[in-house]
């Protein structure tokens, strides 16, 4: 399945990055000289305990969430403290953690809502891509289960011509069965597009994610290859709490 | 993509919608006077501007208390244009219209910057503002006695003319208002009034689709208050109050929010209702007040809004959330885009537990 997201020449090199990023909420220091690449055609995984700064660090680089300092670099353009709906203009998708699902339309609505430039064709295989979907277009969103919605957000995400897809704890509060399938779909996205995925379930981020960053209390504590994660059983036990 | 519309029910609602029209336009042969025929002018036309408010409240979720000012715009301004300055009503109808549209945008530009009841204080204090300008103007306005003598053309003379021609404009304004709503730009609306940071995510500039929304409904509400002035042939500085405001506020809560005709059933209870009432009770607006606190009792979402939320219910596949997820009277929008070609093969309708995921017990939302 090709959902032909990526140019030849975006599949190499380094797609997002995100040079000192601090954040500030009110008084509060959120995030503090948080640094990390995502390189073209590969996915990324943003790791770290609950309060760690994780879905912060993408709210940022979303622009939703205003940096107080620091750079967020995308394709070598600055987009720093760029409004949400520019940033998602220049090929960004956005899977938010409570779903962002429009809960009083369909999810036929949802999808043609998200595509702003007319292409059947990557409909058609976005559709084809997620087929449980298929027969719920005409459900409203609101009426979903919890992995019907999120494969209805992350379809969502990948009607336009998506360059990098950030992906918020997909799994969260998901069945075993619904996590499993989701992993499929995410599988088949990285194919097809730079993932950046903030994830809890250690598992799953080690399946699908190449590269990773652990964050803590706002800090970036470790960065490196998945595969030396996972054979690092002390940073992970340390910041993830995963034996 | 397959067309989103509502199918059941559809002939249903065409009988409704035909057996209603004809009832209508029969009205003034049908009513024992032309009283009641001049006070269903009066509520068609508040009916258009209810409907313009729901673009606004319902539609987009902006809650303004200053869309009165747009209707006093174009009553004032079609009065005065047509009265001191030698306009014919369609030529002053064209300014009115390039004026609303402007004043629209200059204080949408100004307020949207704000949110929610800041925006709603920018509104009043907008509203405010013009309506204080009206009665200090006294030479040009009539001060706070308003003003008459606004020329009738000849196709307006009679009250059955100022009817039919009232119930054609609200015909024309509603059609216009559902096919705003169910174009592309519709949808973004609704989405905005969802959350509008998701359609920011989404990569919509949501400060532009409010300002289209404000800029539209105003110049809505000019073009009715602008018939409204020639039809009763008065304009008064009451137009631009507040109250005004609140009271189409009461219209489209009592219709039923983000339903377009829900206005109209709105504006044909407050206005009529209104008049007879006050007609045989002195203490009307005590009688008024019980109304509302019944229909608002009885008719959370409204009127149509309940309606079509028991249609949806009753319409729900077993096993679907009853929460308010499930949605109240959300309009059905068809959103853009693809809309001819199907997005598969077979687009069916959701059956119940169709789908593998559909029935997933174990993928319960969080």
């Amino acid at each position: 399945m090709t959902l032909g997201t990526m140019t030849a020449q975006e599949s190499t090199g380094q797609a997002l990055h995100v040079d000192h990023l601090s954040v500030y909420i009110g008084e509060l220091h959120i995030l503090e000289d948080v640094t990390l690449r995502a390189s073209r055609g590969r996915c990324t995984a943003l790791l770290g305990r609950n309060g760690s700064g994780k879905t912060t660090t993408l709210k940022s680089i979303m622009g939703l969430v205003p940096p107080a300092g620091g750079r967020v670099t995308f394709y070598g353009r600055d987009i720093t403290g760029r409004p949400a709906h520019e940033v998602a203009r220049l090929g960004i998708g956005y899977v938010p953690e409570d779903r962002g699902v429009f809960t009083g339309l369909t999810v036929r609505e949802n999808l043609l809502l998200a595509q702003r430039k007319r292409d059947d064709e990557r409909l058609r295989r976005v559709v084809r891509l997620f087929s449980e979907l298929d027969p719920l277009l005409d459900r409203r969103a609101g009426t979903l289960s919890g992995g019907e919605r999120q494969m209805v957000a992350i379809a969502r995400a990948l009607v336009n011509p998506v360059r990098l897809l950030l992906v918020d704890e997909p799994s969260k509060g998901l069945a075993p069965r619904a996590v499993r399938r989701l992993a499929e779909l995410l599988a088949e996205v990285k194919k097809e597009a730079t993932v950046l995925l903030v994830e809890q379930n250690f598992f799953l981020a080690a399946e699908l994610a190449d590269h990773c960053y652990v964050l803590d209390s706002g800090r970036t504590v470790y960065e490196g290859p998945m595969g030396e994660l996972e054979a690092d059983e002390e940073t992970r036990r340390k910041y993830l709490g995963v034996a | 993509m397959a067309k989103v519309s509502r199918r059941t029910g559809t002939e249903r609602t065409w009988l409704l919608t035909g057996g209603l029209l004809g009832l209508l336009f029969a009205f003034p042969v049908l009513s024992p006077s032309v009283y009641y025929v001049s006070l269903l002018t009066s509520a068609a036309l508040y009916g258009v501007l209810a409907m313009s408010y729901d673009l606004l409240m319902g539609y987009t979720g902006i809650l303004s208390f200053g869309h009165a000012l747009f209707f006093g715009v174009g009553a004032y301004g079609a009065g005065i244009l047509m009265r001191d300055a030698g306009f014919d009503f369609f030529s002053a109808m064209a300014v009115v219209l390039a004026l609303s549209a402007v004043l629209a945008a200059v204080i949408g530009l100004l307020s949207l910057r704000v949110k929610g009841v800041y925006f709603a204080m920018v509104t009043m204090a907008f509203a405010e503002f013009f309506h204080i300008l009206v009665e200090k103007l006294y030479h040009i306005t009539g001060g706070s006695d308003g003003f008459t003598r606004i020329p009738t053309p000849v196709w307006l003379g009679g009250t059955v003319q100022k009817y039919y021609v009232a119930l054609v404009f609200a015909i024309a304004m509603y059609l216009l208002a559902r096919r705003l709503v169910s174009s592309p730009v519709g949808s973004v609306w609704l989405a905005i009034r969802e959350n509008e940071t998701r359609a920011a995510m989404l990569g919509y500039d949501t400060f532009s689709y409010k300002l289209a929304v404000m800029v539209i409904s105003g110049m809505m509400a000019a073009l009715t208050g602008g018939l409204y002035a020639v039809v009763v042939n008065f304009a008064h500085p009451g137009f631009i109050s507040v109250s005004t405001t609140i009271n189409l506020l009461l219209m489209v809560v009592i219709g039923g929010v983000g339903t377009l005709s829900g206005g109209f059933i709105g504006a044909l209870i407050v206005q009529p209702l209104g008049r007879i009432l006050s007609s045989y009770f002195r203490a009307w607006l005590l009688v008024f007040g019980v109304v509302y606190v019944l229909i608002v009792l009885f008719f959370p979402a409204g009127i149509l809004g309940s309606v079509r939320m028991w249609r949806l219910r009753r319409r729900r596949p077993p096993g679907a959330p009853r929460g308010p997820e499930a949605g109240p009277a959300v309009p059905t929008a068809s959103p853009a885009g693809p809309g001819g070609a199907p997005m598969t093969p077979a687009a069916p309708r959701a059956t119940p537990g169709a789908g593998p995921a559909a029935g997933d017990g174990g993928a319960g939302g969080p």
